[in-house]
């Protein structure tokens, strides 16, 4: 928890509000560059500014299972991993869902209709902007937090290859493989080109 | 006289519109092999007001999306005349969607189908419709199996399917 106050303190005579920031991420920072560490060929050489990666952790917290969804931290950062990895998939590799192929994470979320969160700005997307994010409750800011989080592990780790998936769905349902509140699998598609390239 | 000539062929293309078995137009649609349009199937001027009366959830699915569908009826109508569709994600490239009445309140949602899911190398909208027309167009997969272009007409009641075409899809030779 942080609290500021604009303008100097006095002793006496001070009788404005005290402002009160209840939510305090650990954001990756803007002037820094990031890479995957024992990344494939096809993301190896590629760089992610500290913007992207925030991006990336707002559309994460947007899409994923919070704490009250899910009561395990531990499974919550399992199905974390495995969204990131659905993403990083997406990275350089055209098909989702057209020829052109993602060169960031933003782009990878920003691709016509993949993500609801951004198309639709969900209130949790929203919620987490740079200029919103103080606002959220305790409870969210720790999803939040979680989010920045899991990237950080991911980056550190690299790709789980026991998260080899291109898609992932909502609710119940026989396909796929559960990890949290969401089910995932890799498609056809996604298979032959993963055989043809990596 | 001319308007009146006008208002008189916009009524009979209207009729024309309302009137014409859906069996009918599936039959032309086949023998044509040309897909329906928006224009084929015109619906009547928007006279809804902001929704005021209860909405009757009448499946087990628009029970599941019951804040989003209630959020969403807030909004104009946006097709049919005087239809919501309350839409929602399920995940990557994935809708779930339900119609809303915004005269009685009744939602309705299609029998057999969770949501339409996406199809690598086509980035069409999943879902297709206007406030001026009756057609309701679903490109991709229908629950993750079914893949096509599915061309739907709102009766007032539900949707029947006039036409399917294939899903045009990018090559995605790298």
């Amino acid at each position: 928890m942080t609290v500021s106050k604009t303008g100097p303190l006095t002793a006496k005579g001070d009788k404005s509000a005290i402002v009160v920031t209840v939510c305090h991420v650990e954001w990756f920072d803007l002037s820094k560059t990031y890479k995957i560490s024992n990344a494939p060929a096809r993301t190896a050489d590629m760089e992610f500014i500290g913007a992207d990666l925030n991006f990336l952790a707002r559309v994460l917290y947007a899409e994923s299972s919070g704490s009250a969804g899910v009561r395990d931290r531990a499974e919550r950062m399992k199905e974390k991993s495995a969204i990131l990895n659905v993403k990083h998939f997406r990275l350089n590799r055209v098909g989702y869902p057209n020829r052109h192929a993602a060169e960031s994470f933003t782009a990878v979320c920003q691709a016509k209709g993949q993500f609801e969160s951004v198309y639709n700005g969900t209130p949790k997307f929203t919620g987490s902007a740079p200029e919103s994010f103080e606002a959220l409750s305790k409870a969210e800011c720790s999803d939040l937090e979680e989010a920045v989080d899991a990237i950080r592990e991911f980056l550190n780790a690299g790709p789980n290859k026991d998260y080899l998936f291109d898609n992932f769905r909502g609710g119940s349902g026989s396909r796929g493989q559960t990890i949290g509140k969401s089910r995932f699998w890799l498609s056809p598609e996604g298979k032959e080109l993963y055989e043809k390239h990596e | 006289m001319k308007s009146t000539n006008r208002l008189a062929s916009i009524g009979v293309i209207l009729l024309v519109g309302l009137t014409i078995p859906i069996g009918a137009w599936a039959a032309e649609v086949t023998s044509a092999g040309q897909p329906p349009s928006f224009n084929d199937f015109p619906a009547p001027a928007d006279e809804s007001m902001p929704l005021t009366v209860r909405l009757i959830l009448q499946s087990r699915l628009a029970r599941h999306y019951k804040t989003m569908i209630e959020i969403q009826a807030k909004a104009e109508a946006d097709f049919a005349g005087h239809y919501r569709v309350a839409t929602w994600g399920c995940g990557t490239d994935c809708r779930g969607f339900a119609i809303i009445n915004k005269l009685d309140g009744r939602v309705y949602t299609l029998p057999g189908v969770q949501y339409v899911a996406g199809v690598m190398g086509n980035d069409e909208d999943r879902l297709s419709y206007r406030k001026d027309s009756r057609l309701f167009v679903m490109t991709g997969r229908k629950n993750d199996e079914q893949e096509g272009k599915f061309y739907y007409v709102w009766d007032g009641k539900a949707l029947k399917l006039v036409c399917t075409s294939p899903v045009e899809k990018d090559r995605l030779d790298e």
